[in-house]
């Protein structure tokens, strides 16, 4: 039986996946696996999931490191050696440095009940001390162990045939003789079979920043460290069989370690007296009052049979927790809203969570909470991103350190990381490497091979040199490899019970606790969940509603009408860059198309242009009946008040499940339940098997046999597509609302966008010229008036002095502090007030800061060269100085900036474009359909997103100084010329048609790099 | 690489060598492993052991597994 196996959760020292070890053990006839990774079990629910699938037993435990960086293998008996475990990982990654987990004695001796422990492999104390000769340290520290486990104390034999490991076995096998230690024989698993060794070496080279030439003591040997069968085992401990007996006894003394069953929901503190089913009916009601004034019979039955599903499953304590959350932030001016399928549940609604009215959307309750098929339920909040961490301190305060933590997100080997680290681990050249990594799309590792074949932009011959195939072979080996732990952006798990019954915890780079499962093993554990999530945008809108407020100090975003004509005219124009949800290319098409009247619209667009309704070919139909071009009709009247909202087309997963229940009598938690199994693939006659009981339940309704075929149809083919309603609308009334502050105060808007990145679509270069097409200026840096921010003067937006390259904090500060003092009153008396770095003031002077003060840059430039900073006569006297062109000053702006100021890169060289015959994007909106363009411009955002046809379309943005383009390239214009778009960061020239099919656009026939000649 | 030598195992374990012209008795197996070697640049795994000779002499052999070839790694002075 193999008791010391390492996983990729070993963090670049496991290189056999868990499903392919669990299987090679199944097949080689073993009863049971263990899995000991180094200071984690972050493998643990995986591994018992594949356990299970193979009919194996999972053995849980972990390699910890102890004082001394000795290792010692543990593995948990029950879950209560399980959770002893989870004690010891704790205080190993708490009580030291992150990074650096370290056990002591005392730990391991205050937690030992239930636990097996193993000697370890070469870095053990035991084989370490032996190595170094000292055997009277080694038998004093296997007492100790002794001492700590008792009779669960193992010397571990490990036949890795490394030097010197014949006389270190058989020092080991004295020591447990002469202290009647029982042995048992383990191999330190590192991969499954030993043609993976090249991958395990590989990894460790990323491990310690070396290459495969160079030599560290941490390399192994020899590829002796896979899963070898039981026979192999047998055969190299034939001379102590006992060894292998041991591990058969000790793997069948192992319970089953996970916690399964245990009770570990949170618990909200209720007032004295006060059960808390009974607040949160009190909450409730309380809230619908303000929420609806008068209380209908629907209103009140929604209700009641909400909380009887909430208190039922006893979720009760869950959404008082929610509640207070979002209590909690409203009351300290913290922005946040609720999204995702929470907003199908009026009870969240009432409580504040929420602020889409389900009941009169007519959301299902049952596609946020299923009583049919009960699962936890997942409310989202979304959190101004600078104060979201607040929130998760109140929780942690309120709830206490030990049953709060972030969850963790595995960062995993993609083909970029992997060619990267792989590619200097094998010692190829970087200057090579780099070409095809900036190229390479994020796909997966095992996706590079496919990938070359696949995109243009990957065709180069150096690519194909043989050289990097086995570079592309170790990709695929490492695809998906945990690298390290991170920290899941929003995820909080909260546990009525210390966490450390159910899981470690280990610090993350912000100092706070986290667990160190990912979302999904994270419900698997038993633990809830809330996304408490970071929003820029909603970070945005605090600030621009504080900027608004000091002109118009009445202004209420909250109640912002729906209806406001100027606002959808602006959606009607497309003109919807820095809208939240509604900017991209594809979005400003179809609001172009759409023609948006009410929120209806803007809520049905936001569930529109994704890849489930793209594929389902929702999109055109929708907008066909919408502007009364196809007739809307219903197989069944049945179907009429479910699909009116979409003028009969299926776009929600709630109208699936409200079809289903309509047509099939299904109740929702049924209809709900069938419209997951119907997301996922199936086989056809299972699809059968399906179809023939909904249309019998149709029929046995009086629904027509074909009627009932065709509304099945409808359902499973949109099944996997559509998407949640309630989430649409969460997001749909945000996006309106920003697209009202984006018409009315777009100087405030755009400031506070820009001042938010890096959030939205576009780069802040594109949202200036975006905002100066709408009229607002943007102001260059000036040392007199910039802050640390962009900030509205008037109509205008000020480019602030933390955009200047190589500007310090501290040297910002600093020049804040000293302006606080009065403005500088020159150049040189800036310089005697202000001690700043030599690259910032050069920057500082080139990007035109000092303007005001004194226009000549160059002159500036030679004072500061020559050493001459002092007040002189410069001072007093004109600069005789002829300054740099206006060409020259805009490239150095834009290169200290990132961004244009006095004028856009095109607006230089545009005359010589018109003679030439280029077209500017503001002319494209008078040209008609088809006619042949060439435009020139920055290409923003290429991107290939999913299709219906499959075939690769690219759209990009093309800006220039009068706005901006959408540029469609198809995949034979693609494959010819367009490849350049992911190969160059450099300005283009497109030949092609302009389009008016989808707003004003241009379809490429052509594009090349712009030529400046 | 050194000369191939004429090796006799037990259970693949070297018994005898035949070297410069004689047959030397193993004595002791004082160690063995195994190396990957420069595995990248297309070395093959090599096992070694460390022996004492019936002559007295300590020395290395090496066994290339591609090759099935044995010699002297390494003869301690």
């Amino acid at each position: 039986m193999h008791l010391h196996v390492h996983s990729p959760f070993s963090f670049l020292d496991g290189a056999g996946r868990i499903e392919c070890l669990v299987r090679a053990a199944a097949a080689c006839g073993l009863p049971a696996l263990a899995l000991t990774d180094h200071d984690g079990v972050s493998g643990a629910v995986r591994f018992t999931r594949a356990c299970h699938a193979a009919g194996i037993r999972p053995l849980l435990g972990a390699e910890v490191t102890e004082e001394g960086g000795y290792h010692l293998v543990l593995l948990a008996d029950g879950p209560e050696g399980y959770a002893n475990l989870c004690r010891i990982l704790t205080r190993a990654h708490l009580d030291h440095p992150r990074g650096a987990p370290r056990v002591t004695q005392a730990v391991l001796a205050a937690h030992s009940e239930h636990l097996y422990a193993l000697s370890g492999c070469r870095r053990g104390r035991l084989p370490a001390l032996i190595l170094r000769r000292r055997y009277r340290d080694a038998c004093e520290a296997a007492l100790a162990y002794r001492r700590i486990f008792g009779a669960r104390f193992y010397i571990e034999l490990v036949q890795d045939f490394l030097p010197g490991n014949l006389a270190l076995t058989r020092s080991l096998r004295e020591l447990a003789a002469w202290l009647k230690l029982p042995v048992v024989a383990t191999n330190n698993v590192h991969y499954v079979a030993k043609e993976d060794f090249p991958v395990h070496d590989l990894l460790t080279c990323i491990r310690f920043g070396i290459t495969l030439e160079e030599a560290h003591p941490a390399r192994r040997l020899n590829a002796e460290n896979y899963l070898k069968p039981p026979a192999v085992m047998r055969a190299l401990f034939k001379d102590c069989p006992e060894a292998c007996e041991n591990t058969v006894r000790l793997a069948e003394a192992c319970r089953p370690a996970l916690p399964q069953g245990m009770e570990v929901s949170p618990r909200f503190p209720v007032p004295a007296g006060e059960a808390p089913a009974g607040l949160l009916r009190r909450l409730v009601e309380a809230g619908a009052r303000e929420r609806y004034g008068r209380l209908t019979p629907a209103i009140r039955e929604r209700l009641a049979y909400e909380l009887e599903v909430i208190t039922g499953l006893g979720f009760a304590d869950y959404f008082l927790i929610a509640w207070d959350v979002v209590r909690y932030a409203r009351a300290r001016g913290i922005r946040c809203a609720g999204r995702g399928s929470a907003a199908d549940s009026a009870v969240a609604y009432c409580l504040g969570i929420t602020e889409v009215d389900p009941i009169e959307r007519h959301l299902l309750f049952e596609r946020f909470l299923n009583p049919a098929r009960p699962t936890r339920p997942d409310i989202d909040l979304d959190f101004d991103a600078r104060r979201r961490d607040e929130v998760a301190a109140y929780m942690r305060a309120r709830y206490g350190a030990e049953r709060v933590a972030g969850v963790a997100t595995y960062q995993t080997f993609q083909a970029r990381s992997a060619l990267r680290d792989l590619g200097k681990a094998m010692g190829l050249a970087m200057t090579e490497l780099e070409p095809l990594i900036r190229r390479m799309p994020y796909v997966r590792a095992d996706a590079i091979e496919a990938a070359l074949e696949q995109f243009p932009e990957l065709r180069a011959a150096t690519f194909r040199d043989p050289r990097y195939h086995r570079l592309y072979r170790f990709c695929a080996a490492v695809a998906g490899f945990p690298r390290h732990l991170g920290t899941h952006l929003g995820g909080l798990v909260l546990a009525g019970v210390p966490l450390e019954q159910v899981t470690p915890l280990v610090q993350a780079a912000k100092g706070m606790a986290i667990v160190p499962f990912d979302k999904d093993d994270v419900e698997d554990l038993g633990l809830f969940k809330f996304d408490l999530l970071s929003l820029r945008a909603l970070s945005a809108v605090e600030e621009a509603v504080r900027i608004i407020r000091k002109e118009v100090p009445a202004f209420d975003f909250d109640r912002l009408p729906l209806d406001d004509a100027a606002t959808y005219a602006m959606l009607h124009r497309g003109k919807t860059v820095g809208v939240f949800q509604l900017e991209s290319p594809a979005q400003r098409a179809l609001q172009l198309r759409l023609r948006a009247v009410g929120i209806e619209d803007v809520i049905a667009s936001v569930a529109l242009i994704r890849p489930g309704p793209i594929k389902g070919n929702m999109v055109e139909p929708y907008l066909d009946r919408r502007h009364g071009r196809e007739p809307v009709s219903y197989p069944h009247p049945a179907l009429e008040p479910v699909l009116k909202k979409t003028y009969g087309v299926l776009l929600f997963q709630e109208q699936v499940i409200a079809l289903a229940a309509a047509v099939a009598g299904f109740s929702y938690g049924e209809a709900d339940r069938l419209r997951r199994v119907l997301g996922k693939s199936r086989t056809a006659r299972e699809l059968q098997e399906i179809g023939e009981a909904f249309v019998s339940r149709a029929a046995a309704r009086g629904v027509e046999e074909n009627v009932a075929r065709q509304v099945f149809a409808w359902v499973e083919g949109y099944a996997g597509y559509g998407f949640c309603e309630a989430h649409a609308a969460a997001f749909g009334l945000t996006a309106y609302k920003t697209a009202y502050l984006a018409c009315h105060y777009p100087a405030a808007y755009f400031a506070a966008l820009m001042n938010n990145q890096p959030m939205g679509y576009y780069p802040p270069q594109t949202l200036a010229v975006v905002a100066r097409s709408r009229g607002v200026a943007i102001l260059p840096p000036d040392i007199n008036r910039s802050g640390a921010a962009f900030t509205v003067e008037g109509n205008a937006i000020r480019i602030p002095l933390s955009r200047v390259k190589g500007m310090r904090r501290h040297t910002l500060s600093t020049i804040l502090k000293a302006r606080e003092e009065g403005p500088f009153t020159s150049f040189t008396d800036f310089t005697t007030r202000v001690r700043c770095e030599r690259d910032t003031l050069v920057n500082l002077v080139l990007c035109g800061a000092f303007d005001a003060l004194n226009p000549n840059r160059r002159a500036l430039l030679a004072r500061l060269q020559a050493g001459t900073q002092e007040a002189t006569l410069f001072d007093a006297e004109e600069d005789t100085w002829p300054d740099f062109s206006p060409g020259v000053k805009r490239q150095m702006e834009y290169a200290i900036l990132g961004m244009d100021v006095s004028r856009h890169f095109m607006a230089h060289l545009r005359a010589r474009l018109q003679e030439q015959g280029y077209t500017d994007t503001a002319a494209l909106e008078g040209l008609p359909d088809g006619t042949p363009v060439r435009i020139a411009g920055f290409p923003v955002r290429p991107h290939r997103p999913p299709t219906r046809s499959g075939r690769t379309v690219v759209f990009f943005t093309l800006e220039d100084e009068h706005g901006l383009a959408d540029v469609t390239v198809f995949e034979d214009c693609y494959h010819r010329t367009g490849w350049i778009l992911f190969a160059c960061p450099a300005p283009v020239e497109v030949d092609g048609v302009v389009s008016r099919r989808a707003g004003i656009g241009v379809v490429a026939r052509a594009i090349r790099l712009l030529n400046l000649d | 690489m050194a000369t191939a030598l004429k090796v006799v195992t037990v259970a693949g374990v070297p018994a005898r060598i035949l070297w410069r012209g004689r047959w030397l008795k193993v004595a002791r197996v004082l160690d063995f492993w195994k190396d990957m070697g420069r595995w990248w640049a297309g070395e093959e795994e090599k096992v070694f052991f460390r022996l004492e000779l019936a002559a007295g002499i300590v020395g290395e052999l090496c066994y290339e597994m591609a090759t099935q070839r044995w010699c002297w790694y390494r003869v301690y002075d």
